[in-house]
């Protein structure tokens, strides 16, 4: 594409400034919806600034991985279909996105994989996450990971007669901790300084950008990407940021959810 | 969202504007009828009727036309140039100079990520563009900034009366190409850039001059306040 | 097998008449990033489409003479009742016959050796996506500015206990005897997607394609008027 944004966006950054007169911690505005997609058993919306996310989760029965005969299972995938002119191809990021909503979700204890058995060893239910991006203006684990929290918060499990599922009758909500909330917190840093939410641009002229899968002071999922190399001395700044953002939004998305 | 502006009708792709067929810009003849091409304004000049799509964030280019454009490539003979159009811009060696030594100095001014602002000569199998024009330069250091190319003419105003406006009291240099891209240098392009962008937004809304009058007065309050 | 009932007193299973749509909604402007973007939806079917394009073709897509048109349909895998995939033999096949109907309502001769690439993406399925589909990218083709004859409009026409009915919804999909989707454009009164399949008597296929168009100029009247007075427009079921 033309315009060279990117020494733009870093000139400003430089004085103090982002392209959208935001501050450097503040987020763009915030939207959450649930129940968006009538078939799935679990569905919602989640918007950062121009950046739309849909995730539904459909429910399934499967045989249980050999090595977790009494445990549920988890897949995630996402579909990113737009020409963006990012570094990296469409389905890369998409790809990278499932991978890191998959791993906060799986190791934040958030879902209870014991009580998705049906019969050890033979029948356990499969929970597919899928996230789908409406449009790509930056920050998609950000927003992926509160979709797919609000999605799998309103998924209620369809009622089983023998064999067959019978998705028009729901019964129990997933198996959830709710005091394990997990979220994505993603921290770009650019010139030197750091900034958080990055917009498309800002995530392409950055150095790095951090993602971090924070749970009630935990840690559970960890990506870098970006071109250039994430200076030790930038760490510890990053994590005080990420955890005092985790903390305001997963307030908010338990005031969304408790409504 | 869209807004009615006084006097002016919004029309869809295949509305009936006429029952003789008529001349014009963005409509179509069947059956001796004519209909609109466009989702856009309505226009009528006597019996030319226009209608100007409301949001073509493409560009067609058009003998004539300034266009800003980015060199990207120098290959053979040409240059070419990025002009944010579904169709390449062509910069051969022989509009710039027809003398070989000369075309080495030329060449160290034409380089892979100049800006230029040229003009639209031919189009075509190719879209040629020419630096002959007078009007046409190299364009050094500021801003670049794209918008849709269909708020072009809102951006200039009528009788260049926003643009100027705009020069005038940020004491910036401007430049405006036809294909939706703008340039600006100077102390406030922060502030060209801003109002530049609640153009493209606020276009269809009456009343637009004085409120980036205004716009740009509070700012430039604040700024020299701060 | 047992027939299902499916409409009973002249009323369908949700209530509607036979000659009734579903609530329909029609929106542009909701893919940001996108040249232009439609979304449009049957009461619970909801498909979004984002052009990208008119842009620079490169080999094989670059035609001397007209845009290449590519409009790219796929159902997000929660958007069924059970889990399906992005692609499939039936999403090439509808992908085909979306593109080849806009071939003929888009100007595409004015934008030669250019690419145009629609994204459709169905949201949520309860039967007629691909006439959902097609009201979705005419919206998003006004509100990207491509040049066309009119607003190609779109619906389903099916056959229900051996009564012809307008607007195939849900189990009318799975149980019905006929289930065709047709494309009509109004200015010059021509159809440019017609499929089916079931079981028709040639009069019953007359009569389907009479209360098709019917139902396709009430689609017209909603998609004109969510471009004409703003951005969205919500329709109860008419």
């Amino acid at each position: 594409m033309l315009v060279p944004g990117y020494e733009i966006i870093r000139d400003l950054v430089k004085n103090g400034k982002r392209v959208d007169n935001r501050e450097f911690i503040q987020y763009r505005g915030v939207t959450i919806e649930k129940e968006v997609v009538p078939n799935a058993e679990g569905s919602a919306r989640a918007r950062i600034g121009n950046t739309e996310v849909i995730v539904g989760v459909k429910l399934d029965i499967r045989e249980p991985f050999p090595d977790t005969p009494n445990e549920g299972i988890l897949v995630c995938d996402a579909n990113l279909d737009q020409e963006t002119e990012a570094e990296i191809p469409s389905y890369k990021e998409a790809l990278e996105v499932a991978r890191v909503v998959d791993r906060c979700l799986r190791h934040s204890d958030f879902l209870n994989f014991s009580k998705l058995c049906i019969e050890e060893g033979k029948k356990v239910w499969a929970v597919n996450l899928d996230i789908a991006v409406i449009n790509h203006d930056g920050n998609l684990f950000d927003a992926a990971s509160l979709a797919a929290i609000v999605a799998l918060s309103c998924t209620k499990l369809p009622k089983l007669e023998g064999e067959n599922i019978v998705r028009e009758e729901k019964t129990n909500p997933l198996p959830l901790k709710m005091d394990n909330i997990p979220l994505l917190i993603s921290i770009a840093g650019v010139e030197d300084k750091l900034l958080v939410d990055p917009n498309f641009e800002e995530e392409q002229a950055s150095d790095f950008i951090l993602t971090l899968g924070i749970s009630e002071g935990r840690i559970c999922a960890i990506q870098k990407r970006g071109l250039k190399g994430l200076p030790l001395s930038k760490i510890d700044g990053i994590l005080d940021l990420a955890f005092e953002i985790y903390s305001k939004q997963r307030e908010s998305v338990l005031k969304f959810l408790n409504k | 969202m869209v807004e009615q502006k006084e006097g002016y009708k919004i029309v869809t792709p295949g509305t009936l504007l006429a029952t003789t067929p008529k001349k014009g810009k963005g409509i179509w003849v069947y059956e001796r009828k004519t209909y609109s091409k466009y989702y856009g304004i309505l226009k009528r000049r006597g019996e030319l009727i226009e209608i100007q799509p409301i949001n073509m964030k493409y560009y067609m280019p058009k003998r004539g036309d300034y266009v800003i454009g980015i060199i990207k490539d120098n290959i053979l003979n040409f240059y070419i140039v990025d002009i944010s159009s579904p169709y390449p811009g062509y910069l051969y060696y022989f509009d710039l100079t027809k003398n070989a030594y000369e075309l080495e100095y030329v060449q160290r001014f034409y380089k892979i990520g100049t800006v230029i602002y040229s003009q639209v000569y031919q189009v075509g199998e190719r879209v040629k563009l020419t630096m002959k024009d007078s009007n046409t330069k190299i364009l050094r250091g500021g801003r670049l900034i794209k918008i849709a190319p269909s708020k072009i003419p809102r951006v200039i105003g009528r009788n260049a009366s926003m643009i100027s406006m705009i020069q005038k009291m940020t004491n910036c240099k401007i430049a405006v190409g036809y294909n939706g891209i703008i340039w600006v240098s100077g102390e406030n392009m922060d502030l060209v850039v801003e109002a530049i962008n609640k153009i493209e937004r606020e276009s269809l809304i009456p009343g637009l001059t004085d409120r980036i009058k205004e716009f740009l007065e509070n700012r430039l309050k604040e700024k020299s306040g701060a | 097998m047992k027939e299902e009932e499916l409409v009973r007193d002249g009323k369908r299973t949700d209530g509607r008449r036979l000659d009734e749509i579903r609530e329909m909604e029609a929106k542009i402007g909701v893919v940001k990033n996108a040249y232009g973007s439609g979304l449009f939806r049957f009461g619970n079917t909801i498909a979004i489409a984002s052009v990208y394009g008119p842009s620079e073709a490169y080999k094989p897509f670059e035609r001397p003479d007209k845009a290449f048109l590519i409009c790219d349909y796929k159902m997000l895998p929660f958007s069924t009742q059970e889990r399906t995939k992005l692609r499939s033999r039936r999403s090439e096949e509808i992908s085909m016959v979306i593109t080849r109907a806009f071939e003929n309502v888009l100007f595409l001769e004015e934008m030669p050796r250019t690419k145009i690439r629609v994204s459709i993406q169905i949201i949520n399925a309860e039967a007629s996506t691909r006439c959902a589909a097609i009201n979705a990218c005419s919206l998003a083709f006004a509100d990207a500015s491509i040049p066309m004859k009119d607003l190609l409009c779109s619906i389903s026409v099916g056959k229900i206990n051996g009564k012809i009915a307008l607007d195939i919804a849900g189990k009318e999909d799975s149980f019905g005897e006929c289930d065709m989707a047709i494309a009509y454009l109004p200015v010059n009164d021509s159809i440019y997607l017609l499929q089916a399949d079931g079981d028709l008597s040639r009069e019953e296929f007359k009569e389907a394609i009479s209360l098709g168009i019917n139902g396709c100029l009430k689609v017209y009247e909603v998609m004109k008027k969510c471009l004409i007075e703003g951005n969205e427009y919500v329709g109860p079921r008419v």
